[in-house]
Parts: C-alpha cells; sequence; structure tokens
C-alpha cells in the first residue's frame, strides 16, 4: 500500500475523537498526534506574527483616537450630510 | 459568524480593550469571520499618509489583508448605501462600510463612530448589531 500525506485542521475535541478512532484501528496515533501539534504550534506562531505586526504599525501611529478620527472625518468633508 | 468592522474599531485596537482584543482573537482562532470594506483600507492608509508613515500603513493594509476578507464596493451596494445615507442622514462613507456588512450577512458590526452609527442602530437591529467600542 502507498503512503499518501493528508492534511486538514482539527479542534481539540475532534482530535481527541480521531485519536481515539485510530487507537481502536491499531494506526499509529502518536505519529497523527505529533503532527496535529506541530501544525497547532505553526498556527500560533503565525497568529502572534500577524498580530504583532499589526499593532507595531497601529502603534506607531502618531494621533490618539480623537486626532485619528478627526482627520477621517476631514477626509469625508465633501460628503453629502457633513 | 460573520462580523465586520469600521476604520474606528481597528484604530481603537491600540487601546487593548478586553472587547476589542476578544474580537480580533476570535477572527485569529477562525472562530468568526471577518468582511471589511476596502474603504476601510484606503481611510486608514490614508491617515497613514499624514502622519509621513507610508510604511507602517502598509503594514496595517497587508495583516488585515491575511485576517480579513476584503470587499469592494458594486452597483448594487452603491445604490443601497446612497439609499441609506439619505434616510438616515449619515456621511456615505459611513454607510458604504456598514452596508458592506450588510450585505455580507454580517450579524455584528463594531464601531467606535456613535455620532454616526448609535441613531440608526435601532432602525437596523433586525438586520445586524451594531456595537461601540
Amino acid at each position: 500500500m502507498k503512503n499518501k500525506t493528508i492534511s486538514f485542521k482539527v479542534s481539540p475535541e475532534e482530535y481527541g475523537i480521531i485519536t481515539k478512532f485510530f487507537r481502536r484501528y491499531g494506526a499509529r496515533s502518536r505519529v497523527l498526534r505529533e503532527a496535529i501539534l506541530e501544525k497547532a504550534k505553526a498556527e500560533e506562531e503565525r497568529k502572534k506574527r500577524v498580530t504583532a505586526k499589526l499593532f507595531r504599525a497601529l502603534d506607531a501611529l502618531p494621533f490618539s483616537q480623537e486626532e485619528a478620527e478627526k482627520v477621517i472625518e476631514e477626509g469625508r468633508e465633501d460628503d453629502y450630510f457633513s | 459568524m460573520t462580523i465586520s468592522v469600521d476604520t474606528g474599531f481597528i484604530l481603537a485596537l491600540r487601546k487593548r480593550h478586553s472587547l476589542t482584543l476578544e474580537v480580533w482573537k476570535k477572527v485569529l482562532d477562525k472562530k468568526d469571520e471577518l468582511v471589511v470594506s476596502v474603504l476601510v483600507l484606503s481611510e486608514l492608509y490614508r491617515l497613514y499618509l499624514k502622519a509621513g508613515k507610508p510604511q507602517e500603513g502598509r503594514e496595517v493594509v497587508e495583516s488585515l489583508k491575511r485576517t480579513a476578507s476584503i470587499k469592494g464596493v458594486d452597483e448594487e451596494l452603491s445604490l443601497s448605501a446612497a439609499s441609506l445615507s439619505h434616510r438616515e442622514g449619515i456621511p456615505l462613507v459611513d454607510s458604504l462600510i456598514l452596508c458592506t456588512a450588510k450585505k455580507e450577512k454580517a450579524k455584528r458590526f463594531y464601531s467606535s463612530d456613535r455620532s454616526h452609527f448609535e441613531p440608526i442602530s435601532s432602525h437596523l437591529r433586525k438586520q445586524i448589531k451594531i456595537i461601540f467600542v
């Protein structure tokens, strides 16, 4: 039988169900567990990276919330109602 | 659940309030799907240009593109936004941003703009819940 690579996202609950299934049918749940944990770790790192990048750029803005909203409002000065 | 935000919400993330951080975390965890009008990107980038920081403005735009589904304006949206703007007396850009959320069937719309959205939030409550940050 040829080896096949599969890829999917699972929640912790789904992981429990899958490992139970694999244990029952004798498949190598350890390998599966490691693959899932590795994927979860990579996903956590991605979230941290995206958040850090966004917050760094947001913090670089030299306006307070009120000043920023005023600038946005000025950008709408040609609006029908403003 | 699909949610949407306005420009003020993105800027309010800087304050790290529990509500804004919770919304952001749910989006990152893929518990909520974030849809954002392209006009929010435009307003944010203009703000950074005004501050003389275009590079940081690009980074905010790129971060949002990675986490949200960015929606443009088509004819149907432009006409419904014009109607809402005219009927409720809110600026057209606000109306376009809110109508994008409605069109994408967002259940919640997060905003910091009480002055424009609070008076109309009760009229729209059956279609979308407007939450202020």
